[in-house]
């Protein structure tokens, strides 16, 4: 049988190329924005063009922002946050002050700092993984603000002078910076490497 | 900071990829999706596709193409032509584009990129400037009047930047299909603005691109005709350029 995903649709951007690569990866996804699809669904994705207040105000206007939080704090159900998709799971984020977001992981979202490198910093970076996982590999990244976390939710590292964290990871929950879905085979290889979690949290009959 | 990329550009008709010359001829040279997939598979870091007669014409970049594109593609897209309005942006990024690139829309609307900005976040909105040598000076080229704009292209660029552009691609008009190498004086102005600039027109071999990374700070470089027209074209000049700049993407090991 195969995971089914469901691709939580915020509205603005990009979750045709995450359908696809799940698909491509053997899964059954599906793009939603129901509570009922949520519960249903094997595993989450929260994809990543936009802004980080307008995708929780799309989140808040779809009245599914509880459902996320019940499945994934509660139920444990494994998700995987894409670029703006993990920033959600902090509290806060520099790029909308005020606005709550998922809080569901420690750490705060903040501005990329331009005396070191571009901004946005757009492009392929070599991620170097700081336990086993096997996910190190040379990444697509297009991104303005990083997540500030805990030393001990990452597994991932990136950035020569400006190193923040590439993946992170708590449990159930998995986040990367960068979008594996358009980083060609390293994206693939992650991938594969993310349903392994998912499969060995929900074995399948 | 990221890797310097290698860019493969497409300049499409509506649903037929051109070969553009020094912009006044464009032979059609066949289906942009399969010039897209070669690209994806020789490891192109980025894919450019952009209709070249879409403002002309009054039209939006097919969004049909992107579809059947992005089926396929595992390298991000970033598409443009005839861009209006932030409808059309989401439209074009839910149909797969990972950005959009705005030239003419820039100009005439000058809320839009601070808008488009704004909602879809920095990094998904990118700008593209022709750019055509007048008596050795550089200068923004309009190609809906054939004229240049009175603007100076720096201050076009710092305008953009404070705009909120997240990248800026610099096309020599003069420099295009002729592959005589880029615009190293267009590429330098790649240190005036503090987005990523991306330089366009005129790659004809490998060391073109050496070339263009040795002598400025460009993020990256694309060609288009140089890529489309021979087997593995991109691995190719990517093999050439790591021997000397490691600060490409090295390529995986599956390249053909």
């Amino acid at each position: 049988m195969k995971l089914r995903a469901a691709i939580i649709d915020y509205g603005v951007g990009n979750v045709g190329s995450v359908f696809q690569a799940l698909q491509r990866a053997g899964t059954r996804p599906m793009i939603t924005r129901s509570a009922q699809d949520i519960s249903r669904a094997d595993f989450l994705v929260l994809p990543g063009v936009g802004e980080f207040s307008t995708a929780m105000n799309s989140l808040e206007q779809a009245g599914i922002t509880e459902a996320l939080r019940t499945a994934i704090r509660d139920e444990e159900k494994p998700v995987l946050g894409i670029c703006l998709g993990m920033q959600l799971f902090a509290a806060a984020s520099e790029e909308s002050p005020g606005v709550r977001g998922l809080d569901l992981l420690a750490g705060t979202v903040k501005r990329l700092p331009a005396d070191e490198g571009t901004v946005p910093n757009t492009g392929w970076m070599e991620v170097k993984a700081t336990n086993r996982s096997g996910i190190d590999g040379c990444y697509y990244f297009s991104h303005s603000y990083f997540y500030e976390s805990p030393e001990d939710q990452v597994i991932a590292l990136t950035g020569g002078e400006r190193r923040f964290p590439a993946c992170l990871r708590w449990k159930n929950i998995i986040g990367c910076q960068f979008h594996p879905e358009k980083s060609q085979t390293s994206g693939e290889i992650f991938l594969a490497w993310f349903l392994n979690v998912v499969r060995s949290r929900h074995p399948l009959p | 900071m990221a890797l310097r990329r290698i860019i493969g550009s497409i300049f499409t008709r509506g649903p037929l990829a051109v070969q553009s010359i020094a912009f006044r001829q464009h032979l059609p040279i066949g289906d942009p999706v399969v010039i897209a997939e070669a690209f994806d598979q020789w490891q192109a870091d980025e894919i450019v596709m952009a209709d070249i007669t879409a403002s002309a014409e009054g039209r939006l970049v097919s969004k049909n193409l992107i579809i059947r594109a992005t089926k396929y593609l595992r390298t991000p897209l970033t598409v443009g032509g005839g861009i209006q309005t932030i409808e059309q942006v989401e439209d074009l990024l839910r149909s797969g584009a990972e950005r959009i690139f705005v030239n003419t829309t820039a100009r005439k609307h000058g809320t839009f990129v601070q808008e488009a900005a704004q909602f879809f976040g920095s990094q998904c909105i990118v700008a593209w400037i022709d750019v055509l040598a007048v008596e050795g000076k550089l200068r923004v080229y309009e190609h809906l009047t054939h004229r240049c704009i009175d603007t100076s292209l720096e201050d076009w660029m710092h305008e953009l930047e404070q705009r909120g552009i997240g990248e800026i691609i610099l096309h020599a008009v003069h420099a295009d299909g002729q592959m005589q190498g880029f615009d190293l004086a267009l590429a330098a102005h790649a240190a005036d603005v503090a987005v990523p600039v991306i330089i366009s027109g005129g790659a004809g071999s490998t060391q073109h691109f050496k070339d263009v990374f040795r002598a400025s700070r460009v993020a990256g470089a694309c060609a288009g005709n140089l890529f489309a027209h021979s087997e593995c074209a991109i691995t190719e000049v990517k093999r050439g350029v790591l021997a000397t700049t490691p600060s490409i993407r090295s390529l995986h090991l599956t390249a053909p």
